[in-house]
């Protein structure tokens, strides 16, 4: 007997199939419930692909995860079998063909089709082929659920967000920041680099960018951020003259403004963002403590400090529902980034929007238990911050005012940031800021 | 040891029933080695002796599940469940079709030592098990495949 496989693996045994390793990662990201990031990684980390082919596999893994819910509505309507009963890779197939047609200019339609076709078994071809050319044939164009009829589902295929997740925004935001929050959902090029001014300034490091050939300016929210994009950034980050953080969790750390000096605590530390920040902020004077539940994070924190040139970081392991008494009162600032739903980074992690609804609505209830022990490590006059990377009321406003409402020794502490912080707090909309989703809150302690 | 010629369909051999081995004999032996050789150059993952023109009731099976198999006088003593899957075969070249088999198959068959031993295998290996042991009574897959495929699409 011959093997079909073994046979056709021969023929192609020189180069490794993006595509291919594309379709296989899908796979393992739907049955496994891996986190698309994490596969993508170990996939590149495995080194079969080389050069444009490790951009080409990441696209698309990227790019058909996000837009998941959209291309399974097509397959719906142009397959006889709907896209939830189909084979995992005959999905997978589908998606990655229908994904090259809609949304990549540059790969040749026959190409989107055929490559798609060699992906499954020889029974699913004509089924595969069959619904490619289909929707070639219609052009490309799929209509929409009717808007007036059902927006939530219409928002749903439009956006690519799950249903649920579409009804949830729409209660908690309405109609037009509905719209303009999944309408900035989808991952761009755009990345924000915090310039390290222990080392350089904006302007020097603009320069360097430039040198090393990418695009780069000045955040206009926040002081001491480069907004570029590319992979030109990456040597700067090993010699410490920026690291990566959106603007937002920048503004979060320009809220706080810790003065030279002072003790900061990090309660939810990694990767260590904002802990650099406040270092940096600081000149490298005072004390900076980050703590993370996960040992195994700590080393980014470390390690990160080490090639920025701070010294004034320490980390530990610390559960941040639980701070060692020793901290008690202690702490001139306290920083509390709660675990959350992180569904103000959509556009940077392209499972979150497939998180369920029903898993969020734990969290206000976690978030609160961390800053209840957050807010007793800071000092009388100190301050405490709340923040989230989510756009969900409850984890937002619900806890801040919560906290508020009860702990009388504490008062929201006005700031400015786009306009907003008046109260004590401020939400940062992706649409309308153009940075992260974000929440961010302050607290003084008044006795 | 030789690569030996592989017969192809047509030939009125590959339509007979093969004998049991009654002894294992040198010349078995040979037959065995020879088969050996000639299903590594022809790339293949199964071969019966009536693919080399012998009658005996001698099979290969090679696959990554369960690495080189010698069997003498096999016997299928139970298998579950279905797969329709793609095969092809060394006497039938070029033809491409998809069966309907058992999803995992117990053979059970004498080595070269004349040990009787049991072997399971599963979605490759069953359908090799399937595959060269219908060899020894004369059915080729094409005689079973529900569905034949086209060549060019596997270019």
């Amino acid at each position: 007997m011959v093997d079909i496989k073994k046979n056709r693996k021969n023929g192609q045994k020189a180069s490794a199939n993006p595509r291919k390793f594309a379709a296989d990662s899908l796979v393992k990201w739907e049955k496994l419930g891996k986190y698309a990031g994490l596969e993508a990684a170990a996939t590149l980390e495995g080194g079969e692909l080389h050069g444009a082919d490790r951009g080409l596999y990441s696209a698309l893994v990227y790019g058909v995860v996000e837009r998941s819910v959209t291309l399974d509505y097509i397959i719906d309507r142009l397959s006889s079998t709907p896209a939830k009963k189909l084979e995992p890779i005959v999905r997978a197939a589908l998606r990655l063909g229908l994904y090259q047609l809609l949304y990549m200019d540059k790969i040749p339609d026959h190409a989107a089709v055929s490559e798609s076709v060699a992906l499954v078994p020889k029974r699913a071809s004509g089924l595969v082929n069959g619904v490619l050319r289909a929707f070639l044939r219609g052009e490309k164009n799929f209509e929409l659920p009717p808007r007036g009829d059902d927006l939530a589902g219409h928002l749903s295929v439009k956006y690519s967000v799950p249903r649920e997740l579409c009804v949830f925004f729409l209660d908690a935001y309405g109609e037009a920041d509905t719209e303009g929050i999944l309408d900035s959902s989808f991952g761009g090029d755009r990345l924000c680099l915090r310039v390290n001014t222990l080392k350089c300034s904006p302007e020097a490091a603009a320069s360097r960018l430039s040198e090393l050939g990418a695009e780069s300016r000045l955040s206009k929210i926040v002081p001491h951020v480069l907004v570029t994009s590319g992979n030109e950034f990456l040597s700067g980050i090993d010699e410490g003259l920026w690291f990566v953080q959106d603007e937002a969790s920048a503004a979060a750390v320009a809220v706080l403004s810790p003065e030279k000096g002072s003790v900061v605590l990090d309660m939810c530390a990694a990767p260590g963002g904002k802990s650099f920040g406040c270092a940096i902020t600081m000149e490298n004077e005072g004390s900076v403590r980050s703590f993370d539940i996960h040992e195994n994070k700590l080393s980014l924190i470390r390690d990160g400090a080490k090639r920025l040139g701070i010294e004034i970081i320490e980390a530990d392991v610390g559960d941040g529902k639980s701070p060692a008494e020793e901290l008690f009162g202690c702490a001139d600032y306290v920083l509390c980034d709660a675990p959350c739903s992180g569904l103000g980074v959509l556009s940077k992690k392209p499972d979150i929007r497939y998180k369920s609804v029903a898993d969020i609505a734990g969290l206000p209830g976690v978030q609160y238990d961390i800053l209840c022990s957050a807010a007793k490590c800071v000092k009388q006059g100190g301050v405490l911050m709340y923040s989230t990377c989510t756009l969900n009321p409850a984890e937002n406003e619900g806890v801040f005012m919560r906290f508020r409402d009860e702990h009388p020794e504490f008062e929201p502490m006005p700031f400015e940031l786009c306009g907003m912080g008046n109260d004590g707090y401020a939400t940062l909309m992706p649409h309308k800021t153009g940075t992260d989703g974000f929440f961010i809150s302050k607290f003084i302690r008044v006795r | 040891m030789a690569i030996l010629n592989i017969v192809k369909e047509g030939d009125p051999v590959l339509r007979k029933t093969s004998r049991e081995v009654t002894e294992i004999t040198p010349r078995i032996i040979r037959l065995l080695d020879d088969m050996k050789e000639t299903l590594a150059d022809a790339q293949g993952c199964g071969l019966a002796a009536v693919q080399v023109g012998v009658l005996r009731r001698v099979v290969l099976v090679d696959t990554e599940e369960t690495g080189l198999l010698e069997l003498i006088n096999p016997k299928i003593i139970a298998y579950t469940g279905t797969q329709e899957e793609t095969e092809g075969c060394l006497s039938v070249p070029g033809v491409w079709g998809i069966t309907r088999r058992p999803k995992s198959v117990t053979v059970k068959a004498l080595n070269r030592n004349g040990e009787e031993f049991t072997v399971t295998g599963t979605d490759l290996a069953a359908r090799a098990f399937c595959h060269e042991l219908d060899h020894l009574d004369g059915t080729l897959f094409i005689d079973k495949m529900i569905e034949k495929l086209d060549p060019a699409d596997f270019e």
